[in-house]
Order: structure tokens, then C-alpha cells, then sequence
């Protein structure tokens, strides 16, 4: 019929059309110049969210240089400071910004602390759109969670056992031969079960070395230490009150609202304080220092009238990144403190006690401390 | 005895001798098996090992794995200077829930009322409150509190509620319709007077009063004996006797905090004195006024106004007043009026029966005594309550006979305490617009059209008077937790 025509060509034809509708649009973006290829929106392929995952970890080289974003912010919770934000936060911050803002920030960023960092990255639009989806990808799935250490349980569980089977051996069904195997072994699991009890009940409710990652970045080490900020600037109700309190945003305010870069963590967390105040939302703050709901405790007793300085209690406060709670807080570390520390007859809250600081000054008696003027009856702190 | 299944009393028993002993040394055998310790086949052992076993095993989980809760700590956005985390701040204020008054100081944290006390430099009450005091710090948190505004029991908006309630009053009053504002006693004068001016706005309005807990034959004996329809107030420390007939002045008769400092001053003889306030009471219940008193008899509520009637007749006739012809009582009063009349002018006798015949030979008994120039105050008199039972009722009668067209409640609940709540019932069904200002839920609540929720008093601004001439005012403590409305702001 039609020489030109014949089957072989038709099918060519045929399949030239449909690739030709087919792929077009889809790579449609690629004919377009670099810069609208933002606009473009479209869903990403798996390939390209695995292309973006290896990019954020640093495992595609580009031009010889890889940039390894995981590098400097955390995918896996850490428990231990890291000036930057980690992945979550900055996954959080760009959700609801198109990847060109990503883009900006990564190959042109604005701020002093980050345009020291962000250098020199060797990315296409493409492999930013990519991570931008791998980013977006996270926000679902948050950080990576570290397994908890379970040894002790383990040993104890092992120990326990052990302890039973022996008990039931030697009662029961006398398998080992030998009894004393069995004594040898009831001994040391005993030991070992009673020791861990004691101990871990005792400690239990009680958190020393206790220092979370607070919600902003907020380091003593830099205000209280290198600035030399007083501590009753900030926690001023210790001296009046009960609880030393933690300091309202407007506080804050009073310096940041000039203040608003930071050496090591850039514009990130003093942003945070910031658009706090903005929203009058306080920041969630994480309480390390916890006494249990049966004790009365009053900081204004103890900094007002005890003259008690803030680091006999809390440590090299000026020296923390992240605050720790070097003391175990237990009633005998108080009582310890109670039953040594002189009283100071200057201090106007113990003109009181004439007849013991008679005694004092006659010689009598050679220390006046604090359990001696009622620092360690149980209805002071438990009542 | 059961071993291994075999019952010992279930065994063939052997025919001779030998063979029992024979059976007896197999029986003994098994024993000595067992006793030296073969594994006894009992269940019970293998499952104690196991509920050991699980014991242990959870505590130790719980011991490793258990891990302690988070504790957050929010500070203030902007700090107000006045507020110090961890300690309390006081506000004075003033109680009035159309029942009882106190000037009390509000202990707030954080910007909570959490404990109420009486304010000691007040002149009425001291540091002394009532029980109902005490417990409207908790009223202030009730979750039955009514949170927003509603139309038929359907939530609403204020502009909603204003914008309809508004018009409907127009057209009533256009019509000449009688519009009703029942309230319990009001003893603000702000108050009053808004609603003076409220009313002022209507060709037929009428502000009725109604209390619960009714004083109105009170006010009506002493409109008729001396003009004026007031609550005297009583002055315990100018008296040197005390004659009660069922009036627990201590507990909860008018204002029982009013009146304790001043009763107890003239108990307690701390500077001196060498005389004290007899206290004589006579009571129907028990109540810790009669505890209280020097005497105490007791009295059937049938027997009060014999009682009365003949305690008058005694004094009169000392006295010489007008003796009136009647029973005399089973006790011989001649004592207890000679007690009277010695102390005359210093005396002061009360009763808390709320029934006309009894107050007017009450205020007759004070009358002949002299007691109204100092012990009984009728010019600073106590604003405590003001309802007139007759006027309630006859209310209630144009109710229910459909006279009334609109009306408005505030804090009242008459559904529940009115003696004839089905007459309130059906009566609003006759009127064409209602309007309920309550602070909590009751059984008022619901059977009005519009329900327009107040502000409890801790988060309100007001006044009081209670006693004629002293003035209080009242500050809130608190934001007003929920969508609710100071009742002024309705006018």
C-alpha cells in the first residue's frame, strides 16, 4: 500500500511519538535555565531521595569535593553540645520554604558564622532540590534514636536467674553434684542482686551528672563566665524567694534585642529567643536540678541568710556549656553541709542565738554549725 | 493423706497379718523416698518458682529501665514586676454572694487565688471568715462553671445575645409589657443605683428581690414598728446579756462573722473586766451558738411564741406596758425578765424565726428594754439582705398568670429553693423573653432562653455596703477564666 510506510517504520514512528509525550514533560525542567528550575514543582523520584541522603552525608563527590552536611548537624540524638542545629531543626525551619530559600542559604548565606561555614559547595540545582526532599523526609522521621544500654539490666536478669536455678539445685533437684558450686554461686549472685538493689534503689529519683540538651543553646560558659553577668541578674528571685527561678524572656531581651550574633552558633538559637518574645511564647526550658515532691527547699534561705554562693551547690556554674547537676541532691549531702558549715556571727540572721555565740566567743564550744540553731529538725524541709 | 494418687484407706486391705505388714513396709518405703527428697509431683511448687521468677524479673526491669520523667520549667514572656515565682501575692477584696459578706485578702500565686482569709483591718469582720468564704476560692475553679454564653442551651455569641435580647426588650416595652429583674439582695451601691437607672429605661419594670435564705419578716416588723424596712445591727459589745431563741447569731444567723469578734470581746476578760456577756439561748436543733451559751434550754418550735408572748407579758407588766392576754409558758420566766430589766438598755434579745407574729414581739420585748439606742442599731443597720417574701409571691402569682413578659435572673436559683419551684417552672413558660446570670450550673440554668454566664467575684470589680456607712470595694484576682461577662456590663 504505502512503500514509506511499512510496519518496521510505523513502529519507529510510533514509538518515537510516545517517548516524545511521555518524556518531555517529565524532564521538561532540565531544558529550562538553572534558575527556574525551582518553580518548577515536582515529586521526587526514590532515586533522587536516595541521591539526596548520600549528598546530605557527604557521600557524592562533587568536583572532587563532597559537602557532608551530617557533618556538622546531628541526625542521631547526641547527648553531648553541638553548637549547630542539628538536622531536625533545620529540616523544621526549611519545611515550609521552597528549595530556592535552600538554595540561597547554602550557596549564598547571608550571616557572618555561616557564610564562614557554608563554603565553597559545589551544588546544582538539581542535587538541592534532592536534599531538600531528603530534608523534608526527616521531619517525618526525626531524629535517629540511640539504643538504650541495658548491660546492667542484663547482668542483673542473668544474675537473678542464676541465683534461682542454684536456690531450686541445691533445694530441689540436686543436679550439681557438688553443693558447694552451688554456695559458691547463691554467694556472688546474692551479693551481686543485693548490691544492685541497694544501690540503684537508693539512687533512684536521684539524677547526679543529670545535663540535658536544652531547647536553646544558652551557655553559661559565655554569659556568666566570659561576660561576667551576675547570677542574680538573670535569677534574681534567689534572693527572696524559694525557687531561684529562671529568667523571663524581657530579661533576654535586654541585651539580645541588640545582640543578635552568636560566635559559635551563628544567628540559629538567639533567633529562637527572639521570635519567642515575638510570639509570647516562653521557651521550654528543661528543670536539671529536681527535688522530689516531700522536701521543702528555700533558695532565699540559703543565699539571703545562709550567704550560701551559688557554686556550693551547683558547681563551676561559669564553666558549664550545658548545665549539670554535679551534686546528687540527697538528704545526706544536706545534712553533711548541715552538721559542718560554721555559722558566721556578722550574717544579722543569727543575732538570735546570743547564748550560743556567747559560748562561741568564751570558748566553750569551738563550732557553732548549722544543725546546732535547728538546721536539721525534719519539720524544717518535710513538713 | 495423699501420696502419689493412692488413698491409704482405699487399699486392699490384706487379708492376714503378714501381708498388712508387708503393705505397711511398701507404705513406709514410699514415705522415706519421698521424705529424702524425690521430686514431689505437687503443682503448687512449680508455680511459686514461677511467680518468683516473675517478680523479679519485673522489678529488675523496672529498676534498670524505669526512667525518670522530664520536668520543664516555663518562665514569664514579660515578667510583671509585682510577681516573684515562688511567693504569694495578696489582694483585698470583698465577699458578697447575696447571703453573706466578709472583707477578705486573697492569697494568689502566680496569679491564682489559691486561699482566702479574713482581712484583720477590716472593721466588720476581722480576720474572720465562714465557711462559704472559705470554699469560693474552689468555686472559682468549679469545672461546672458555665464557660460561654448560649441560646437554648446551644452556644452562642455575646453579639448574638445582646443584638436579640436587646430588640426583644424593645418590642416588650413598647408594649407595655412588665419586664422583671430578680436578683438576690444586692448590697452594692454601684449596683443599685444601675439598676435604678436600668429600670428608669422601661414604662413597666420591677426590680424583685429574693433570698434563699429569707430575713423578710425581719424587714417587714421592723417597717412596721419603726418605718424603716432595715436589719438592724446588732452590737454584742454594748450588751451585757444575750437572750437567743433559735438564732445561731455564731453560726449562721445574718452575719455570724460580724458578729463573733464582738461577742467574744465581751467573753474573754483579758484587760480586767470583771463581768461578762450572759448569753441565754433557747433552741429547737442543736448549734454551736447554744454550745456556746451560759444556758441553754431547749424549745419546740410550737412553744416559741408562748414563750415570747409570755416572756413580754412579764417585762410589760414590771415595766408597765400593755399586758396581752396568753398561755403561759411551762417554764416560770419571771427570773429571766428580772435578768432583762436589770441589764435594760444593755440587752439585747434575738430571734431567728423568720415569722412576722414572733419578730414584732421581739422588737417589742427590745423595745420596752430600751435596747435601741445602743445594743440594736436600726441607722447603721446591716445591708445583708433585703427580699420580702410577700413581694416574692406575689411575683410569682403575675408569673404564672402571665402579667410578666420579661425576665431577668441574677444570681438566683429559685428552680431549686423556692418552696413551689413548679409554679416558677410553668411560670416562665408565660414569659416571652428570660434571661439567666448565673456563675455556675444549677437548676435554674437551662430553663431560661438566653443564658448569659457573670464573672465569679474573685474576677470581678465591685463594691459593697454592708453595714450602712461602712463601704468596701472589690478587685479582681484573677482573668476571668472563661467567656463570661461582669453582670454590670449586661445594662
Amino acid at each position: 500500500m504505502c512503500n514509506f510506510l511499512d510496519i518496521k517504520r510505523v513502529k519507529y514512528l510510533l514509538a518515537a511519538l510516545f517517548l516524545t509525550i511521555v518524556i518531555i514533560p517529565v524532564r521538561a525542567d532540565l531544558i529550562q535555565d538553572a534558575d527556574s528550575v525551582f518553580s518548577v514543582g515536582r515529586t521526587l523520584k526514590a532515586e533522587d531521595l536516595i541521591r539526596g541522603e548520600r549528598l546530605f552525608f557527604g557521600l557524592v563527590y562533587l568536583e572532587n569535593k563532597s559537602v557532608n552536611c551530617a557533618a556538622c548537624h546531628n541526625v542521631r540524638e547526641s547527648d553531648t553540645l553541638n553548637w549547630n542545629p542539628n538536622a531536625l531543626e533545620i529540616s523544621r525551619k526549611y519545611q515550609s520554604k521552597s528549595a530556592s530559600d535552600l538554595n540561597t542559604v547554602l550557596l549564598k548565606p547571608a550571616g557572618k558564622k555561616l557564610a564562614e561555614v557554608h563554603k565553597e559547595f559545589m551544588l546544582s540545582p538539581e542535587d538541592v532540590i534532592m536534599i531538600k526532599g531528603y530534608m523534608d523526609r526527616l521531619v517525618d522521621s526525626g531524629l535517629k534514636q540511640n539504643k538504650p544500654v541495658i548491660t546492667n539490666l542484663i547482668l542483673f536478669i542473668i544474675a537473678s536467674f542464676l541465683f534461682l536455678f542454684s536456690m531450686t539445685d541445691l533445694i530441689i533437684s540436686k543436679i550439681v553434684k557438688r553443693s558447694w558450686i552451688n554456695y559458691i554461686i547463691l554467694l556472688s549472685t546474692g551479693l551481686f542482686i543485693t548490691y544492685t538493689l541497694f544501690v540503684e534503689g537508693i539512687a533512684l529519683g536521684r539524677s547526679p551528672g543529670y545535663s540535658p540538651l536544652q531547647p536553646v543553646k544558652f551557655s553559661h560558659a559565655v554569659h556568666a563566665g566570659q561576660n561576667k553577668t551576675d547570677c542574680f541578674y538573670c535569677h534574681s528571685s534567689a534572693k527572696t524567694s524559694k525557687s531561684a527561678g529562671i529568667p523571663p524572656e524581657n530579661v533576654c531581651m535586654n541585651c539580645h534585642i541588640v545582640v543578635r550574633n552568636g560566635t559559635r552558633s551563628g544567628v540559629s538559637e538567639i533567633s529562637k529567643v527572639i521570635s519567642a518574645y515575638e510570639n509570647l511564647k516562653p521557651i521550654e526550658w528543661i528543670k536539671v536540678h529536681n527535688l522530689p515532691d516531700h522536701v521543702f527547699f528555700s533558695h532565699a534561705q540559703h543565699v539571703s541568710a545562709g550567704k550560701v554562693t551559688c557554686q556550693e551547690c551547683h558547681g563551676k556554674v561559669e564553666e558549664m556549656d550545658v548545665i549539670s547537676q554535679v551534686n546528687d541532691l540527697s538528704m545526706g549531702w544536706c545534712i553533711d553541709c548541715h552538721r559542718t558549715k560554721e555559722i558566721n556571727f556578722q550574717n544579722k540572721f543569727y543575732t538570735e542565738y546570743k547564748d550560743l555565740e556567747n559560748r562561741f566567743q568564751k570558748g566553750e564550744i569551738d563550732t557553732v554549725t548549722i544543725s546546732m540553731v535547728g538546721g536539721i529538725e525534719c519539720m524544717k524541709c518535710h513538713y | 493423706m495423699e501420696k502419689n494418687g493412692q488413698n491409704p484407706d482405699k487399699l486392699d486391705k490384706p487379708a492376714s497379718g503378714y501381708d498388712k505388714m508387708k503393705e505397711m513396709d511398701k507404705h513406709n518405703q514410699l514415705l522415706d523416698e519421698l521424705e529424702s527428697g524425690g521430686v514431689l509431683r505437687q503443682g503448687t511448687s512449680r508455680r511459686d518458682f514461677l511467680k518468683v521468677l516473675g517478680f523479679s524479673f519485673a522489678s529488675a526491669a523496672v529498676l534498670a529501665s524505669c526512667k525518670r520523667p522530664v520536668q520543664q520549667a516555663l518562665p514569664y514572656v514579660i515578667q510583671p514586676p509585682e510577681v516573684t515565682p515562688g511567693k504569694s501575692l495578696y489582694y483585698a477584696t470583698s465577699f458578697f454572694d447575696g447571703h453573706e459578706y466578709g472583707s477578705i485578702l486573697v492569697k494568689t500565686r502566680d496569679g491564682r487565688p489559691i486561699k482566702i482569709e479574713g482581712n484583720d483591718l477590716s472593721l466588720f469582720n476581722r480576720e474572720g471568715t465562714t465557711a462559704r468564704v472559705q470554699a469560693s476560692v474552689l468555686s472559682l475553679y468549679d469545672d461546672a462553671r458555665l464557660k460561654h454564653p448560649a441560646i437554648d442551651n446551644n452556644q452562642a455569641s455575646w453579639s448574638e445575645i445582646d443584638e436579640k435580647v436587646i430588640s426583644e426588650l424593645g418590642k416588650i416595652n413598647a408594649e407595655g409589657g412588665e419586664i422583671v429583674l430578680l436578683t438576690s439582695s444586692i448590697i452594692s451601691p454601684s449596683t443599685v443605683k444601675l439598676i435604678g437607672e436600668f429600670g428608669a429605661g422601661f414604662k413597666n419594670f420591677k426590680w424583685v428581690k429574693y433570698d434563699a435564705v429569707s430575713y423578710s419578716s425581719l424587714l417587714e416588723a421592723n417597717s412596721l414598728c419603726f418605718g424603716r424596712p432595715v436589719i438592724p445591727d446588732y452590737n454584742f459589745q454594748k450588751a451585757d446579756i444575750v437572750v437567743s431563741i433559735n438564732a445561731d447569731f455564731l453560726g449562721a444567723w445574718l452575719s455570724p462573722v460580724h458578729f463573733i469578734p464582738a461577742y467574744v470581746s465581751r467573753r474573754k476578760l483579758n484587760n480586767g473586766e470583771k463581768n461578762m456577756l450572759r448569753h441565754i439561748h433557747f433552741e429547737s436543733g442543736m448549734s454551736l451558738t447554744g454550745a456556746n451559751a451560759d444556758i441553754r434550754k431547749r424549745l419546740k418550735p410550737s412553744e416559741e411564741r408562748i414563750l415570747l408572748l409570755d416572756l413580754y407579758n412579764k417585762i410589760a407588766q414590771k415595766k408597765g406596758g400593755e399586758v396581752f392576754p396568753a398561755t403561759v409558758y411551762k417554764e416560770d420566766l419571771s427570773d429571766l425578765a428580772d435578768k432583762l430589766i436589770a441589764s435594760e438598755g444593755r440587752s439585747i434579745l434575738v430571734s431567728g424565726t423568720n415569722n412576722l407574729g414572733i419578730q414584732l414581739i421581739v422588737n417589742g420585748i427590745n423595745y420596752l428594754l430600751g435596747n435601741y439606742e445602743k445594743c440594736i442599731d436600726l441607722n447603721n443597720n446591716l445591708n445583708i439582705a433585703s427580699g420580702i417574701d410577700s413581694q416574692t409571691e406575689s411575683f410569682v402569682n403575675d408569673l404564672n398568670s402571665g402579667k410578666v413578659k420579661a425576665l431577668l435572673m441574677y444570681n438566683v436559683n429559685p428552680a431549686f429553693d423556692y418552696p413551689d419551684s413548679q409554679r416558677i417552672l410553668s411560670g416562665i413558660k408565660n414569659t416571652r423573653l428570660t434571661v439567666n446570670m448565673a456563675v455556675t450550673l444549677n437548676e435554674t440554668v437551662g430553663k431560661a432562653k438566653y443564658e448569659c454566664p457573670v464573672n465569679h467575684y474573685l474576677e470581678s470589680w465591685d463594691d459593697a455596703e454592708p453595714v450602712q456607712g461602712q463601704l468596701s470595694l472589690s478587685q479582681p484576682c484573677i482573668n476571668p477564666l472563661f467567656n463570661t461577662r461582669c453582670f454590670r456590663i449586661h445594662y
